[in-house]
């Protein structure tokens, strides 16, 4: 082989000499415990809740503002409008275009990102040291200042509705947003969190301003700030730039329980041409944070964590499917517990089967003291490798607002993990995963496997083409 | 009004502050006896390790009619070893909090396991396991072979424009294997065999031809005596063969023309290009920066941005061990064709032929190309990954650093040589895919 040897960078080049045993799988040694590291936080008059966290590993600060609205806040004839009002802020704010606003991020080296969500949009920003201001002002730009223009409200305008076109032919995406929607009904998060393809025709400029002016507001947002900055500076910065904010006193959104899927319901998105089914199988569970969280989310690992249940059945066991899990998306109202998977188009029925079979395991029998170990330490012994990278550091901080979790969670969860006993997971296994009324939806070509699942409760078929997710009832 | 970056600098030729230059990263490299490179970086900022195992084999190392092995391989790596059960490596992992995954490129496989500080002993006796004593029951081989087809029906199969990629390389290619994707062809998965299995591991899961990364919170001398301790005594085997077959130049455009059933239609291009480390390939690397790295890039503001051409806008140079293709990539907005799309795409080409870029644009692609050695390496896997590339790729670990400088000397002459000498129509292939068929 060709090795150039470099005495760049104090490379040093050595032939170990060799004189060893396969031995046994050594024992690794206890480690001492890992704490979350300090940080300080502040309101700001205005009602802005503020975080700093001091960590220069690299000279690079994550800037983190979560705003608390998403498409939850949409109007229910205007699905997308949070999705447009976010995806706007870098379009124009203050003094400088859409154009501008890039060439400002790009020269400065650094990152700059929108994303909206279903109850809260959040604008993160990772730059060198240096360009800390610039991530302020743009920010607070973006915020108070945006400019909404509205050649930039058409060009988001076509540029979504080509989105939502190709989206509507992707199956994972068909799947999670009919899922959704079936799942909670009339309740706020079944919002198509991109728009249909009329409502993003419908959604003129006043409808963002007013949007923007009644939703992002101080009270209910929070900015982290994590990086190469002492705490005096972070904190400094938050009132320098958001000081001016004013309050809005923003309404709240009615998060009550959605009503309860009548019998199991089962939709078959229709395309003849697929190779594979996505699958969706699930029910609405408990909010973030709810007491109940903790044994769901154990749960959830045992039966579709990545060496879960689900794994080893579909998977290793039946090589069913590429992947298959058992998914908990957590919200401050109520969550959906749900298992995912895909596989070819004449196994749908025994994936299927399969899933079922697996959750009634975890209901006819506790789970074996050694496999709830293993769970509960994968859940406890992950949190270091949540806290490595500032803008990881920022989002476990702004969560604490963002889903109500409390001053205390972040050193108390893994006690609260480690709580969790097998009559819990038996109690929750029982209680919050169903093998009636749940929902099920599967995409792929219905004429293969239609028969198969009549079975399990009444079908609806929809042509993927005639999908109409403007409709209650879907086409 | 706020103090606009733009406003202070006055004219659009002005450039931009510098960004400073990151730290060098410090690294240990050490060879075992037996062949086995070592590469360490301590990074006690977080009480994790992250291990990574490069071998050097990819799919371009598959023999006809076995199109898929070398990715197939991978996932047999975790089906049981001398002293470890079936799926049991990520068990080990997973119960202590930690995350292990493999990936296969055309060039190499990649083992890698980020884990509590603590347990950096254990995962390094878990890959000393397997490249010890791989043990696949004939079962499992078959079961994992279903897992590996149905990823290549989740990836290329059932999306919309799964499959263009590698329709792109099958036109692109005549007889170096980079033709086919790592994923491989469903007829080559169902003919791999459990014999295949053993003498793929024989020649090429050799000490000689891996590189262990270890990055993280430990103590360089200590991780040493474990590779020691479990490493030390594996056979060197023998120098694996090398891929010798080099693709032709190329003297004409080729086209292929698809209908199948997408939502919008798509264009992509692939022009030859020279191989990593090859000096015009940090030139390319630079120019597609400036062609669509970020908001403010030519092709973003020019097809995305004014015209509204493309939902889609991209270009970058794929930059691999032998030479391999600059991409040009387009899903067009609706009412926009095809035609359009590749027109408005050659005029920004042929702009960059015929006239230097700016002075601002220059250090704005030097300021992220600073950046990103910092903004890029955070983690400790984004560090082992770097130094990983540059010992296998480069055989000469030094690059993982020592490659910014290249690419911060390019000068404008150098884009402009590039851009006219690769991206010519005559040097490419192309796909356009328009709408079609059932829905």
């Amino acid at each position: 082989m060709n090795r150039r040897a470099s005495a760049a960078f104090g490379l040093a080049l050595s032939v170990l000499f060799v004189a060893s045993q396969e031995g046994p799988r050594p024992e690794p040694p206890p480690l001492e415990e890992v704490r979350f590291p300090p940080y300080e936080t502040m309101t700001l008059a205005n009602g802005l809740t503020v975080f700093a966290l001091e960590h220069d590993e690299q000279p690079v600060v994550a800037v983190q503002l979560v705003l608390g609205a998403g498409a939850a806040n949409d109007p229910g004839d205007l699905p997308g409008l949070a999705m447009f009002t976010g995806s706007l802020l870098q379009t124009g704010a203050a003094a400088r275009t859409a154009t501008e606003i890039a060439e400002a991020i790009d020269a400065s080296g650094g990152q700059l990102t929108v994303a909206p969500g279903r109850e809260a949009t959040t604008i993160t920003a990772s730059v060198l040291r240096d360009s800390t201001d610039l991530a302020f002002e743009l920010m607070r730009d973006m915020v108070l200042l945006p400019a909404f223009a509205q050649d930039e409200i058409e060009r988001l305008r076509q540029q979504s509705l080509s989105a939502i076109t190709a989206n509507l032919q992707d199956p994972d995406f068909l799947a999670d947003t009919v899922f959704t929607k079936v799942l909670y009904g009339s309740h706020p998060y079944a919002h198509p969190a991109d728009g249909t393809p009329a409502s993003i025709g419908r959604i003129t400029r006043e409808d963002i301003v007013r949007f923007h002016e009644t939703w992002f507001a101080p009270e209910t947002a929070v900015l982290a700030i994590v990086g190469a900055l002492t705490p005096d500076e972070a904190l400094g910065l938050a009132e320098q730039w958001f000081g001016g904010w004013e309050r809005k006193d923003p309404p709240s959104v009615d998060l009550a329980g959605p009503e309860p899927v009548g019998g199991t319901r089962i939709v078959i998105v229709d395309n003849p041409l697929s190779v594979q089914t996505e699958i969706r199988i699930g029910q609405t569970t408990v909010a973030r944070n709810a007491p109940d969280y903790f044994p769901v989310l154990v749960t959830s690992y045992v039966l579709g964590g990545p060496e879960g249940r689900l794994m080893d059945s579909l998977r290793s066991g039946k090589g069913l499917t590429y992947g298959a899990f058992e998914t908990i998306a957590a919200r401050r109202g109520p969550g959906a517990l749900y298992a995912t998977t895909e596989t070819r188009t004449e196994t749908t029925l025994e994936a299927i089967d399969a899933i079922f079979e697996e959750i009634a395991g975890m209901q006819s029998a506790p789970v074996p003291a050694a496999e709830l170990e293993d769970v509960k330490s994968y859940v406890i012994g992950s949190f270091p490798l949540t806290i490595e990278v500032p803008s990881d550091l920022a989002t476990r901080l702004t969560n604490l607002v963002v889903y109500d979790l409390g001053p205390d969670y972040l050193d108390t969860y893994r006690d609260r993990i480690a709580a969790v006993d097998s009559a819990e997971v038996a109690r929750i296994a029982r209680d919050h995963l169903r093998r009636e009324g749940v929902v099920l939806v599967l995409v792929g070509d219905a004429g293969a496997f239609r028969q198969g699942v009549e079975s399990l409760g009444t079908v609806e078929v929809i042509p993927q083409a005639g999908l109409d997710l403007d409709s209650s009832t879907l086409f | 009004m706020a103090t606009s970056i733009l406003a202070a600098c006055g004219g659009e030729t002005d450039a931009p502050p510098g960004v400073s230059m990151p730290t060098p990263m410090e690294y240990e490299e050490h060879t075992l006896e037996n062949g086995l490179t070592i590469i360490t970086h301590e990074d006690h900022s977080t009480p994790i390790a992250h291990v990574q195992l490069w071998y050097h084999v990819g799919s371009k190392n598959e023999r006809e009619g076995r199109t898929g092995f070398a990715h197939l391989f991978e996932h047999l790596m975790f089906q049981g070893s001398g002293n470890v059960g079936p799926e049991e490596h990520g068990r080990i992992i997973s119960s202590a909090g930690g995350f292990a995954n493999a990936y296969t490129t055309d060039d190499v496989t990649v083992y890698f396991e980020t884990v509590p500080a603590n347990y950096l002993e254990t995962v390094l006796w878990l890959e000393a396991d397997r490249m010890r004593a791989l043990d696949v029951s004939a079962e499992n081989f078959l079961s994992e072979r279903e897992v590996v087809k149905e990823e290549r029906r989740y990836r290329y199969e059932s999306p919309p424009y799964g499959d263009v990629m590698e329709t792109l390389y099958r036109s692109a290619f005549d007889v170096h294997p980079y033709r086919h994707m790592p994923i491989g062809t469903m007829e080559d998965l169902d003919r791999a065999t459990v014999d295949d299995v053993r003498e793929f591991w024989e020649t090429y899961y050799v000490p000689s031809n891996a590189y262990l990364i270890i990055a993280g919170d430990f103590q360089t001398a200590e991780a040493l005596d474990w590779v020691r301790q479990h490493f030390g005594d594996i056979p060197p085997g023998a120098e694996p063969p090398r891929v010798a077959v080099r693709e032709p130049a190329r003297t004409g455009e080729r086209r292929i023309p698809v209908e199948k059933a997408v939502p919008l239609p798509a264009w992509v291009a692939g022009y030859f290009i020279p191989e990593d480390g090859h000096p015009d390939s940090y030139a390319l690397m630079v120019a597609s920066m400036i062609l669509s790295e970020g908001r403010s890039s030519r092709v973003y503001q020019s097809l995305v941005y004014e015209t509204e051409l493309a939902l889609e806008a991209n270009s970058g140079a794929s930059v691999r061990e032998h030479p391999n293709l600059f991409f040009a990539v387009l899903i067009m907005n609706q009412g926009a064709t095809i035609a359009d799309g590749e027109a408005a795409m050659e005029a920004e080409f042929r702009t960059m032929m015929e006239e230097p870029v700016t002075d601002r644009e220059l250090q704005k692609a030097r300021n992220q190309l600073r950046s990103s050695y910092i903004l890029g390496r955070q983690s400790i896997e984004d560090k082992a990954g770097a130094l990983g590339h540059a010992a296998v790729i480069h055989q000469d670990t030094s690059t993982a650093d020592g490659e910014l400088e290249r690419l911060l000397d390019v000068d404008k002459d150098d884009i402009m040589t590039v851009i006219r000498q690769y991206l010519q129509p005559e040097n490419r292939t192309v796909v356009t895919v328009e709408p079609g068929g059932a829905p």
